[in-house]
C-alpha cells in the first residue's frame, strides 16, 4: 500500500480521539473479524487457523483491500490457564504461553490437547468456527479455597493436568514430551510474530485489539468450573466465589499491561481488550457484587499504565446502564452486541466512546441497500459529537455475506465524516 | 401458592428439598408435589426479563430437577398431565447448550415431553426426530452468529421431507432477530429462553 506510514498514523489518531470521546475526522470503523478474511480470500477456515502462512496471507489481503481502522482475528484461548500458572515464575513465559493460542493458531490445542477448543478441521468441519466450550469443569466445587490460598500453584498441580490430557501426568514421558514440544513452538512464536506485524505494517494494518484480558469472574466461568456451576455457585458458596474473584483480579490486571504492552510496542495500539460475559445473565444485584467491582479495578488498573481498556460487553447490558459512568470518562471504549444503543447513549452522553451499532443478522440476511440505509440512520444518530466507533456484535462476521461488507465500509466512508 | 412453590420462586434450595422429602415421608400425593414445584417454575418464569434472570432460571432449573430426582421414583405409572411432545436441539456446528437446557427445564415444568437431541445436532437428525416421534413443535437453538446458516439448512431439510407444514419451528438464541427468523424460514424467534416456552404453550393452547 502507497503512503501506508501515512495511513497507519491517521488510523491511529483516529481511533484514540474517538476514544477520548472527541470528534476525529471521520468516525472509525473497527471490527473484529474472526474468520471473515478468510471467507473473503477464499481460505478454508481450517487453513487460516492452523497454517500461519496462510493467516498472514489472508489477513493482509483484508487489510489492503477494507483498509478499515483497525481490525483482527485472534484465534484461539486454550493456552491461557497454564500462562496464567507461570505467572508468579516468569512473567515473560507466562504471556508468550497464554498468548500462544491466541495468536499463535491451533498448535497449542494439538499440541497439549485440552478440554476447551474446538477447531476447525480438527473437533468441526473445515468452515466451521473455532468455538470454546469446556467439556466439564475442571475445578471442582469444594476447591475454591485451595484457589484463593495459592493461586498458581491451584492451577498448575490441579487445573492444568485436568484441562490438557497430555499433561495429566506433569511428571511422566508424556507429560515432560509435550512441556518441550510446546516449548519449540513457543521458541518459533516471535519470527511468526514478527513477520505478521512487518507485513500487516505494509497494509497500514493497525488491530481494533492485540492485548487482552479476561476479568476474574469470567475467568472462573470460562477455564475453570464452567457457565452452569458457577451459575449454581453463586448461590451455593458467594463468599468464596467474591474471594477466588479477589485473588485473581492483581494478575488478571498485570496481564493486561503485559500484553498492552506487547501491543502498544508492536502496533502502536494501546487498547487492552476486556471481554465481559456474565453481565448478561446476572441481575444488577449479582452483577455489583460478583462481576463489576473486579473489572472496574482492572479498568482503573489499565487505566492508570496508560492503556484503553476496550471493554466488550456481551449479550444485553440494558439492566446494568447506571454502572459505566463509574467507569473513567473518555478513558475507556464501551462497545456493545445486543444493548439498545441509544439508552446507552442517554446514560453515558458525550463523556464516553461508545462503539457498535451493526448487527450481524443484517450482514449475514439482508441486502446492499439495507445495510446502507441502516449505516446511515447509525452514523447520523451517533456521529455527533465524536466518541463513536462502528463496529459490529463480538465474533459476528464469519458468515457475513460479502457485498454487504462492501456497503457497510462505504457508507462509513461516504456518512462518517466530520 | 403453597411452601413449595413459593421457596422455589424464592430459589431456597435446602428448603425446597427438604419439604419435598418431608411432604412425602408424610403419605402426601406425589402428583401434588410434582404439580407445586411446576407452580414455581410457571412463577418464577413470570418474572423473566423483569426481576428474574438468566442465572435465576438456572438455579430454578436446577432445584426443579433435584425436587424430581426425589419425586420420580413415586410417580412411576402415574398419570400427569402432558401438553404434547417438543423436539429441541442446538444447531449443527453450534455446542452451547445453555439456552436449550433452560427451556427443556421449564418446558418439562409444564407439562411437555421434551425430547433432547443435544448440541451439533445435523439437520437429518432433526427430520428423523420429528418422524420417529410425531412433535409437532421444534426448537433449534443456537448462541453464536455461525448457527444462522445451519438453522436454514435444518429447516430446509424438514422442507425437504414435507414435514414443513406438520410441525412449527421456533429458533432461540442470542443472534437470533426478525431479519433472521424470515431468513431461515421459522415460524418464531425468541432471544430467551422463557419466552420460546410462552410461545410453544400458545402453540399448544395451553396458555
Amino acid at each position: 500500500m502507497d503512503n501506508a506510514e501515512e495511513i497507519y498514523k491517521a488510523k491511529l489518531e483516529r481511533l484514540e480521539t474517538a476514544a477520548a470521546a472527541k470528534e476525529p475526522d471521520r468516525v472509525p470503523i473497527a471490527i473484529n473479524t474472526t474468520y471473515f478474511p478468510a471467507k473473503y480470500a477464499g481460505v478454508s477456515y481450517q487453513d487460516m487457523f492452523h497454517d500461519n502462512n496462510k493467516y498472514i496471507e489472508v489477513m493482509a489481503k483484508f487489510a489492503r483491500d477494507f483498509n478499515w481502522d483497525g481490525y483482527n482475528s485472534l484465534r484461539s484461548f486454550e493456552s491461557v490457564p497454564i500462562g496464567l500458572a507461570l505467572a508468579g515464575y516468569d512473567a515473560d513465559l507466562a504471556i508468550g504461553m497464554a498468548v500462544s493460542s491466541v495468536l499463535g493458531g491451533g498448535a497449542s490445542h494439538d499440541i497439549l490437547a485440552d478440554v476447551y477448543s474446538s477447531n476447525p478441521g480438527r473437533e468441526l468441519g473445515k468452515n466451521v468456527e473455532s468455538q470454546f466450550v469446556m467439556d466439564k469443569p475442571v475445578m471442582k466445587a469444594d476447591e475454591y479455597d485451595s484457589l484463593i490460598e495459592q493461586p498458581f500453584e491451584f492451577l498448575m498441580k490441579t487445573v492444568v493436568p485436568r484441562a490438557y490430557k497430555n499433561l495429566a501426568n506433569l511428571d511422566s514421558p508424556k507429560g515432560v514430551g509435550t512441556l518441550l514440544k510446546m516449548g519449540q513452538e513457543l521458541a518459533k512464536f516471535p519470527a511468526f510474530f514478527g513477520e505478521f506485524v512487518g507485513k500487516m505494517k505494509e497494509e497500514a494494518w493497525l488491530p481494533w485489539y492485540l492485548a487482552l484480558t479476561p476479568n476474574p469472574l469470567d475467568f472462573i466461568g470460562a477455564w475453570l468450573r464452567d457457565f452452569d456451576t458457577l451459575t449454581l455457585d453463586l448461590y451455593r458458596m458467594p463468599e468464596k466465589v467474591k474471594a477466588a474473584c479477589e485473588a485473581l483480579t492483581g494478575v488478571l490486571a498485570a496481564v493486561g499491561k503485559l500484553t498492552g504492552t506487547i501491543s502498544r510496542d508492536a502496533t502502536g495500539s494501546r487498547r487492552v481488550f476486556c471481554p465481559t460475559w456474565y453481565n448478561t445473565y446476572l441481575s444488577p444485584e449479582q452483577y455489583r457484587e460478583f462481576h463489576f467491582p473486579y473489572i472496574k479495578k482492572i479498568v482503573n488498573e489499565l487505566v492508570e499504565a496508560d492503556f484503553t481498556p476496550l471493554l466488550c460487553f456481551q449479550g444485553r447490558m440494558d439492566h446494568l446502564l447506571d454502572t459505566l459512568t463509574e467507569l473513567p470518562e473518555g478513558k475507556v471504549i464501551l462497545w456493545f452486541d445486543k444493548t439498545d444503543l441509544s439508552k446507552v447513549k442517554e446514560v453515558v452522553g458525550d463523556k464516553y466512546c461508545i462503539a457498535g451499532g451493526i448487527l450481524s443478522s443484517l450482514l449475514i440476511s439482508g441486502t446492499p441497500q439495507q445495510v446502507k440505509d441502516h449505516m446511515k440512520e447509525t452514523i447520523d444518530k451517533y456521529k455527533p459529537g465524536g466518541g463513536y466507533i462502528v463496529t459490529t456484535e463480538f465474533n459476528g462476521m464469519g458468515d457475513a455475506k460479502i457485498e454487504n461488507v462492501k456497503a457497510m465500509t462505504e457508507a462509513v466512508m461516504e456518512y462518517g465524516k466530520y | 401458592m403453597n411452601e413449595i412453590s413459593e421457596a422455589i420462586t424464592n430459589l431456597e434450595e435446602e428448603k425446597v428439598l427438604r419439604l419435598v422429602k418431608e411432604k412425602l415421608d408424610a403419605g402426601e400425593d406425589p402428583i401434588k408435589l410434582l404439580e407445586a414445584c411446576r407452580m414455581g417454575m410457571t412463577e418464577i418464569g413470570k418474572g423473566s426479563g423483569d426481576t428474574v434472570f438468566l442465572t435465576d432460571l438456572i438455579m430454578a432449573g436446577e432445584i426443579f430437577n433435584e425436587a424430581m430426582e426425589i419425586l420420580m421414583p413415586k410417580l412411576v405409572g402415574a398419570s400427569t398431565k402432558s401438553l404434547g411432545k417438543v423436539v429441541i436441539g442446538t444447531v449443527e456446528g453450534d455446542i452451547h447448550n445453555i439456552g436449550k437446557d433452560i427451556a427443556i427445564n421449564f418446558l418439562k415444568a409444564e407439562g411437555f415431553e421434551v425430547i433432547d437431541l443435544g448440541v451439533d445436532v445435523p439437520p437429518q437428525k432433526f427430520v428423523d426426530a420429528i418422524k420417529e416421534h410425531n412433535t409437532p413443535i421444534v426448537g433449534m437453538s443456537g448462541l453464536l452468529t455461525l448457527s444462522i446458516e445451519p438453522m436454514k439448512k435444518a429447516i430446509e431439510a424438514i422442507a425437504a421431507a414435507n414435514l414443513r407444514d406438520k410441525v412449527k419451528v421456533i429458533i432461540g438464541g442470542e443472534r437470533t432477530d426478525q431479519n433472521v427468523s424470515d431468513y431461515v424460514g421459522a415460524d418464531a424467534w425468541v432471544n430467551d429462553a422463557i419466552d420460546g416456552v410462552k410461545i410453544i404453550k400458545n402453540w399448544v393452547g395451553g396458555a
